[in-house]
C-alpha cells in the first residue's frame, strides 16, 4: 500500500466574521446584473420619481421660482403624507418592474446548473443563502425607495423649518417602515417563485401574475361583489393600504378596503409563504425518483 | 496521541450510515474509514455515490449512523468546511462570471480577506494550468477548462479532503494526464482524495483504494489486490507467456486449484484460472525452474477494477 506523508499546510491565517459572508452574494451578483441595458435603464427610469419629487420640494419653497411662475406654495398642496405616498406608489410601480427583471432568476439560475451543493460545500447555511439573494434585491430597490424618500422627507424639513419635522415624524417612520415592507414582500416573493419555476421566462410569468391577475380578480371581488375583502388578493393594493395607514393618509370612502391591519396580516401571510416555499426549495440536493 | 494518529490516518469514518430520502433509499448500511491517498468510488447509477459522496461533504446528514472526522470535535461548518473541497459532476456556474472571481466568491464564502483570496486564486489557478484564462467568462470556457475551474475550486482553500465527482469527464487525454498528475501530487502530500469515476481503467491507475457500491450498499471496499483475492467465486486469471506452453499447461493442469487452462491461438502462451493464486506462483517458479522454461511474462488477467466491477456488480456500467 502507499504511503502518504502528510506534507501539506492548511491556511492558518485570519477570516472575516462569518456574519457577513452572505454578502459576497450580493458583492458578485450586483456587477452582472447591471451589466443588463434593459435593467440600466429601468434603474435610471426608477429614479425619476424621486428627482421629480425632489425639484417640487424646492419650487414649494423658492419664492423666487415660485413668482417667476406666478405660482403660490399653495398651488403644490400641503405637504402631508398624501404627498409622499403618492411618489411612493409610483416608485413602488417601477421597482416592481426591477424586480420583474433581477428577481426571478437570482435562484433558478443556481437550480437550473444544481449549484446549490457548490455554495453548501461552505460555510454557508440555507438562510444565509436566502440572506444573501435577498440582499441583492434589497441593496438594489434601496437606493431607489426609501432612501430617496427619506432624503426628499429630510429636505422639505429643512426648508419648512417651523417645527415641520417634529409635526410629521410619523411621516419619517412611515416611509422607512412602508418601504421596507414593500422591498421584504416584493423581494421574498420573486425569491419564492425562482425557486419553484427553473425557468426564468415562466418564473416571470409567475411574478407578474401573482401580482396582477390576483390583483385584477381582488379589484373584481371588492367593486364588483362589493366585497371590500377580496382585496387582500391585490398584494399592491395591500401595500398601498399600509403606507397609507403609516403616513396617516385616509382611505377614500368610495375605496372597497379591508381595515389596515389587514394589509399587515396579508403581507406577513405572503412573506411567510414565501419563505415557507423557499425552506422547501433550497436543498444541497435533489433526489432523483426513478 | 490523538484522535488522527489513533485514526491511522483515516480522515473520515462513516459509521453504519443510511440514508433515505422518503422512501428512496439513498446508501445503507455504510460503514467505511477512507484512508490517505486516491480513494475511488465505483458503482451503476443510482448506486449511492453521490449520496455518500454528500454525507461526507456534510451536505446532507445521515438518517442514521454518524459520519465522523477525526480531530473534529462537532460539525461546526466553519471548520468542517475548510477542510473539504468539493468539485460537483455538473457544471454549476454563476452567469456572467470569469475564472477568477469564480474563485474569489467561493473563497469569500469560505472567509477569506481579499489578498489571501486572490493568492490562493492564483495558486490554484496555476495548478490547473487555467491562469492565463483567469480574466475570461467561465461561459466561454470549453469543457475540459470548465472541468479544470471547477477541480481549481475545490482546491484552492486547500483543503485535506477532496471529494471529486467524476472529474476526469470531457478532459482531452492530455489534459486527462496532467490532470491525473495533479491528483497524484495532492495524494502525496497527504491529502484524502475521494473520486468518482465511471472510466475503470482510469480508476486502476490512479486509485489507492477503491469503494464499490450497488443499489445503495457497499460491496466491496479496499485495494485491488485484496479486493480480487477476496473473490473466491471467480477464479483468479493468470496469463503466462512462454516457450513450451503445451508442456507448462500439462504440469499446470494436474493441480487441484487450477479450475481451467486456454492456450493461445499461437501456442506461445496461456490463461490459468485458479483458486488459489498464492499457491499457484509458487508452484510455478518450481514448474520453471526444474523444467528450464524460458518465460516472457507473467501478469494477472483479471485483477483490475473492471473485473473485480464485474464480477461483484455483475453489468458493465459504471456510470455515475
Amino acid at each position: 500500500m502507499t504511503v502518504h506523508e502528510r506534507s501539506f499546510k492548511g491556511y492558518t491565517g485570519a477570516l472575516t466574521p462569518s456574519w457577513r459572508r452572505f454578502l459576497v452574494l450580493p458583492a458578485f451578483a450586483l456587477p452582472n446584473i447591471f451589466k443588463s441595458r434593459l435593467f440600466l435603464s429601468l434603474y435610471l427610469i426608477s429614479l425619476l420619481p424621486s428627482l421629480v419629487e425632489t425639484v417640487i420640494i424646492y419650487i414649494r419653497h423658492n419664492l423666487r421660482i415660485l413668482e417667476v411662475f406666478g405660482a403660490t406654495p399653495a398651488d403644490f398642496g400641503p405637504m402631508t403624507g398624501e404627498f409622499f405616498l403618492r411618489f411612493i406608489s409610483i416608485q413602488n410601480g417601477l421597482t416592481f418592474a426591477l424586480v420583474l427583471v433581477a428577481g426571478p432568476p437570482l435562484i433558478s439560475s443556481d437550480l437550473v446548473n444544481r449549484g446549490l451543493p457548490l455554495y453548501f460545500a461552505r460555510p454557508l447555511g440555507r438562510l444565509e443563502y436566502v440572506l444573501g439573494k435577498l440582499a441583492v434585491l434589497v441593496i438594489l430597490l434601496s437606493p431607489v425607495t426609501w432612501i430617496p424618500q427619506l432624503l426628499n422627507y429630510g429636505l422639505q424639513g429643512y426648508l419648512a423649518g417651523n417645527g415641520w419635522f417634529a409635526d410629521n415624524l410619523r411621516i419619517g417612520a412611515g416611509i422607512v417602515i412602508g418601504s421596507w415592507a414593500w422591498i421584504l414582500t416584493v423581494s421574498l416573493i420573486a425569491l419564492a417563485v425562482s425557486a419553484t419555476v427553473k425557468r426564468k421566462t415562466m418564473a416571470r410569468l409567475l411574478f407578474f401574475s401573482i401580482f396582477f391577475i390576483l390583483s385584477i380578480f381582488g379589484s373584481i371581488i371588492a367593486e364588483g361583489m362589493r366585497l371590500a375583502w377580496g382585496q387582500v388578493l391585490n398584494i399592491m393594493g395591500m401595500v398601498w393600504l399600509v403606507n397609507s395607514g403609516l403616513l396617516g393618509v385616509p382611505v377614500p370612502p368610495n375605496a372597497h378596503f379591508p381595515p389596515a391591519w389587514a394589509g399587515w396580516v396579508t403581507l406577513a401571510a405572503v412573506c411567510a409563504l414565501s419563505l415557507r416555499m423557499l425552506a422547501g426549495k433550497v436543498r444541497a440536493y435533489e433526489v432523483i425518483k426513478g | 496521541m490523538n484522535d488522527q494518529q489513533q485514526d491511522n490516518g483515516r480522515l473520515i469514518i462513516l459509521e453504519n450510515i443510511s440514508r433515505f430520502y422518503g422512501e428512496v433509499l439513498g446508501v445503507n448500511q455504510v460503514t467505511l474509514a477512507i484512508p490517505p491517498g486516491i480513494t475511488s468510488l465505483v458503482g451503476p447509477n443510482g448506486s449511492g455515490k453521490t449520496t455518500l459522496m454528500n454525507l461526507m461533504t456534510g451536505l446532507i446528514r445521515p438518517s442514521r449512523g454518524v459520519v465522523h472526522y477525526p480531530g473534529q470535535r462537532d460539525t461546526d461548518p466553519e471548520t468542517l468546511f475548510r477542510r473539504v473541497g468539493y468539485c460537483t459532476q455538473f457544471d454549476s456556474f454563476p452567469r456572467g462570471m470569469t475564472g477568477e472571481g469564480f474563485l474569489l466568491a467561493y473563497l469569500g464564502l469560505h472567509g477569506f480577506h481579499r489578498r489571501d483570496a486572490r493568492r490562493l486564486a492564483d495558486q490554484a489557478l496555476e495548478r490547473v494550468r487555467l491562469t492565463d484564462a483567469a480574466g475570461r467568462r467561465i461561459a466561454g470556457y470549453s469543457k475540459g477548462m470548465r472541468q479544470r475551474i471547477k477541480l481549481a475550486q475545490a482546491i484552492c482553500h486547500h483543503p485535506e479532503v477532496m471529494i471529486l465527482d467524476e472529474p476526469l469527464n470531457g478532459l482531452d487525454p492530455m489534459v486527462r494526464a496532467e490532470t491525473i498528475d495533479l491528483f497524484k501530487e495532492l495524494a502525496d502530500e497527504g491529502r484524502h482524495l475521494i473520486i468518482s469515476s465511471h472510466i475503470l481503467h482510469e480508476v486502476d491507475q490512479i486509485s489507492d483504494h477503491v469503494i464499490i457500491l450497488n443499489q445503495g450498499y457497499v460491496v466491496a471496499e479496499g485495494d485491488i489486490r485484496g479486493l480480487r483475492d477476496d473473490i473466491k467465486t471467480h477464479p483468479m486469471q493468470i496469463l503466462i507467456r512462454c516457450d513450451r506452453a503445451a508442456e507448462l499447461a500439462a504440469r499446470v493442469l494436474q493441480q487441484d486449484h487450477v479450475v481451467e487452462i486456454k492456450m493461445h491461438d499461437d501456442r506461445g502462451g496461456l490463461l490459468v484460472s485458479t483458486r488459489d493464486s498464492a499457491g499457484f506462483y509458487l508452484m510455478l517458479n518450481r514448474i520453471v525452474t526444474e523444467d528450464e522454461l524460458t518465460v516472457e511474462s507473467v501478469s494477472p488477467a483479471d485483477e483490475d477494477v473492471h473485473a473485480v466491477y464485474q464480477y461483484l456488480v455483475g453489468y458493465e456500467e459504471g456510470g455515475s
